[in-house]
């Protein structure tokens, strides 16, 4: 096969095809960004304490700010992962044409690496000016807001670097996720067994963070972050399983079709609720030390100005994730409508028309959206009251509980509005799949 | 036709009399013209002849119908040989559908109308051979398969024949 | 007797074809037509026409006695989910849900209690033959099986026409005519007139009367039975 053979079939082919690349494109420049910003912050030398933030100059905090770019560049990650599963079947389906048409596996995979490498690369490349753009606009900021230096010579020669590695990275994952395309599977393969695993990976998460509670713990906070995040990564899915279970056996027919749905999508829908429980967390522990704050007016004299830009930072950044994952399950959603045309469009003709799907689609998001952030602001909030309570055992925290069991209840109905709301953006996408002429495709 | 060799196939199951083999025939082909009495045993002779088939049982009081005849090993040697051979595709041999759609045209008739009558009795038909349910002899909807199948590659053939001809028209105007 | 479905000079255009130029076409109450025809000749959309699913730009569709031009999208709706049951060539079944919830759906759309919705679609996918599968997602199952379920569905309501668009185009001939017996057996069984689709032959040779259609118009229609 010639470059450009490869390209010309790689190319994406459909409006959901440049949608989904475009989707891509971006979620890549953003994690190189991030990475980006990860690097400058690990090579820095020692900073003036007058221009910069505190978060940069105390060599105790830096690896927090670079933990926490290394975190959001993940789930810009997770969101290309995403992307780069979008229009699955149909591209499955031209793919698997090409196969008849007499390509090899191997070929196939050229073709599914060098679609998402393009991508990569593009997105690595365009991380350059947004990185310095952001650099930018961060170096404007007041000095207690300045948590990225000014941009380095060494930057430019990262960038190139990143982009490379960015494409080779994506590449792999395309060609992966076409690997399953020789051997796919024909349904579920096995429900209970990917229960099993994950209530595993659950099970190990939980033990983190319940060790990390013990009195005089050896555990770090960012083990108990892990914690949380395996936790949640192992539960969700089978919580969303389970979910969709009794939506299916409820004998409404809109539940029942989103209840499908969701049973068929647990995985990638459970990894998008595991980052919102995170996000969830995130705001819990922000308010929750907010909270505890105000009432010592003492310390907040002292260094108000630091707790609460560092708070308003990473109440930001997790806002910025749990968009990131917002968007992904809206575009995987999205993906389904356009996938079972045909058959949306014979329910139509049963009578269940455009505003009965979108209900079922919003009921797919917003529950299993609300318990996910508001569980998650529970469990932030819980581990820094129990965190509170160990270095000062005598101080009264049940003010505290009783704020953080308020504030889940809050974030997680906000939350549960936002994802409804989010879900309107499909309504066009609802009527395309309802109408009557997607009766004659296959 | 190959009378012959079917009528040595009808005595592949054991010896018979000449009536069994006509009944065996007319069981076998439910939807055909019956065998005559006379062409049995005309053939049954003719076999005899041959040495491809041998009397094992002749009744006393004579007359042909008492008589048992059996394949000897040549009539069976026969049977195979003429099951073995595939059919050559017919010769160019024009049915009489195809001469009178032929005439409709040359003559200027209205060939649609011949499509909807044509199609009206050979679909009645088709539907008459589905509906005769699989009563009597198991391989009696063998030969209603085939008689369906031939009915539908005519109507087929039809179809496209006037197809054809609508379009020519349609150019020519 | 009583019309289940009366079309009357019905014309219908795509933006950029027009498909139908004024056809006219009567069923009986359990009639089985056969609409034939070659490729784009408008059979699809007459269908969906006297289905509902579309409006046609002139003429009347008359559905169990119910003049559909008259009728709110509402009550369209209502009328088709009641009095229509529609088959596809692929079974359109919803793939996430099993094959008795894909039937029982039509009912609980309806209204019906779920569990009188799900004994009934039981019932069906018994008649139809795929009652053991009946758990089974459409995925799991072949072409053929969903198409019996698509039957299943379409009949579940127990409506006045039943219309089969191309049932048996992705099957091979033996299954395509197995699924044609059950579809009139079906149609019989739920009292249920039948307007099916198809360019086989064989499988017209099921109906009661042709209709073939030519050009988006009524090329003849001839009576089998
Ligand atoms: N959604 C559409 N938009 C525009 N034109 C259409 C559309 N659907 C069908 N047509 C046109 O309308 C005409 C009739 O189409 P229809 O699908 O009804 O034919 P058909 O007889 O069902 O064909 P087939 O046997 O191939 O299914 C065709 O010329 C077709 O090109
Ligand atoms: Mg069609």
């Amino acid at each position: 096969m010639t470059v450009t053979t490869l390209i010309t079939l790689a190319r994406p082919k459909s409006s959901t095809d440049r949608r989904r690349s475009t989707l891509l494109v971006a979620a890549v420049a953003v994690a190189g960004v991030f990475l980006l910003v990860g690097q400058r912050i690990v090579r820095v030398g020692s900073l003036d304490s007058a221009t910069y933030s505190s978060y940069l100059t105390e060599d105790g905090l830096r690896p927090g700010v670079v933990t926490a770019a290394v975190l959001l560049a993940a789930a810009a990650c997770a969101l290309a992962f995403q992307a780069l599963r979008l229009g699955t079947a149909a591209r499955d389906r031209r793919l698997a044409a090409l196969r008849l048409a007499g390509a090899t596996p191997s070929q196939v995979r050229l073709i599914g690496a060098a679609d998402a490498g393009t991508s990569g690369l593009l997105g690595g490349v365009l991380a350059g000016p947004l990185y310095f753009a952001v650099a930018a606009v961060v170096q404007s900021l007041p000095q207690v807001g300045r948590v990225l230096p000014s941009p380095a010579v060494g930057d430019l020669a990262a960038w190139p670097v990143l982009a490379v590695v960015l494409a080779l990275v994506a590449a792999g994952a395309g060609g992966l996720l076409r690997r399953q395309l020789s051997t796919e599977p024909k349904s579920e393969p096995d429900r209970a067994a990917w229960q099993g695993r994950y209530l595993t990976i659950g099970a190990v998460g939980a033990a983190l963070v319940a060790l990390s509670l013990m009195p005089l713990s050896p555990i770090l906070i960012f083990v108990q972050a892990a914690g949380v995040l395996l936790a949640a990564s192992g539960f969700a899915p089978v919580a969303v399983a389970a979910y969709a279970r009794r939506l299916e056996r409820s004998g409404d027919p809109v539940r029942m079709l989103a209840g499908g749905r969701l049973l068929h999508t647990s995985r990638s829908i459970g990894r998008m609720l595991a980052l919102l429980v995170v996000c969830g967390g995130v705001v819990g522990a922000v308010l929750a030390i907010g909270r505890d704050r105000q009432l010592s007016e003492r310390e907040l004299a002292a260094s108000g100005d630091f707790i609460y830009t560092g708070l308003g930072f990473v109440a930001l950044l997790s806002l910025f994730a749990a968009f990131a994952a917002g968007v992904a399950m809206l575009a995987g959603a999205a993906d389904d409508l356009l996938d079972q045309r045909s058959q949306l469009a014979a329910l139509n003709v049963f009578g269940m028309g455009a505003s009965q799907v979108l209900r079922s689609v919003r009921i797919q998001l917003t529950g299993p959206a609300a318990v996910a952030v508001g569980a998650g602001v529970l469990i932030g909030g819980g581990l820094v009251c129990s965190l509170q309570n160990r270095v000062d055992p005598p101080a009264d925290t049940s003010s505290v509980v009783v704020f953080v069991l308020i504030a889940a209840a809050v974030v997680g109905v906000l939350a549960g509005g936002v994802a409804a709301l989010a879900s309107g953006v499909l309504s066009g996408q609802v009527r395309d799949a309802v109408d009557p002429a997607n009766l004659r495709t296959t | 036709m190959a009378t012959a060799e079917l009528v040595l196939g009808l005595l592949s199951a054991g010896p018979a009399h000449g009536y069994d083999v006509k009944r065996g025939h007319d069981s076998w082909f439910p939807d055909s013209r019956p065998l005559a009495f006379g062409q049995v045993y005309t053939t049954l002779g003719r076999l005899e002849r041959d040495e491809l088939v041998e009397v094992v049982d002749r009744a006393s009081e004579g007359g042909p119908e008492r008589t048992v005849y059996a394949l000897t090993a040549k009539g069976r040697e026969r049977l195979a040989r003429w099951l073995a051979e595939p059919i050559e595709p017919a010769p160019g041999g024009v049915d009489e559908m195809v001469r009178k759609v032929v005439a409709t045209i040359r003559t200027g008739e209205d060939a649609s109308a011949y499509l909807a009558r044509q199609r009206a009795i050979y679909l009645h038909r088709i539907r008459e051979l589905k509906s005769a349910e699989a009563g009597g002899d198991s391989s009696s909807w063998l030969v209603r398969d085939y008689v369906a199948l031939h009915l539908d590659a005519d109507l087929r053939w039809l179809d496209r024949a006037l197809d054809r001809i609508t379009e020519q028209k349609e150019t020519n105007r | 007797m009583t019309d289940a479905l009366e079309i009357q000079r019905v014309e219908y255009a795509y933006s950029r074809d027009v498909a139908l130029r004024g056809v006219s076409l009567g069923v009986d109450a359990g009639e089985i037509v056969a609409v034939t025809g070659p490729s784009g000749c408008g059979k699809s959309t007459l269908v969906h026409c006297a289905a509902g699913i579309l409006r046609p730009q002139a003429g009347t569709v008359t559905l169990a006695g119910r003049n559909l031009a008259e009728l709110t999208e509402a009550e369209r709706t209502r009328v088709r989910r009641t009095q229509v049951g529609i088959v596809l060539q692929f079974g359109q079944l919803v793939p996430d849900l099993s094959l008795k919830d894909n039937v029982a759906l039509p009912l609980l759309l309806e209204g019906h209690h779920a569990a009188a919705a799900r004994r009934a679609a039981l019932g069906w996918l018994e008649r139809v033959g795929v009652a053991e599968d009946s758990e089974a997602l459409p995925s799991e199952l072949s072409g053929g099986q969903n198409q019996r379920a698509a039957v299943a569905r379409a009949l579940v309501t127990g409506p006045a026409v039943v219309f089969a668009d191309e049932p048996t185009g992705s099957l091979d001939s033996r299954a395509g005519e197995q699924m044609m017996e059950l579809l009139v057996a079906s149609a019989r069984d739920g009292g249920a007139a039948l307007v099916i689709v198809t360019h086989d032959n064989l499988i017209a040779a099921y109906a009661d009367r042709e209709v073939r259609l030519r050009d988006g118009v009524v090329q003849h229609e001839v009576r089998l039975s």
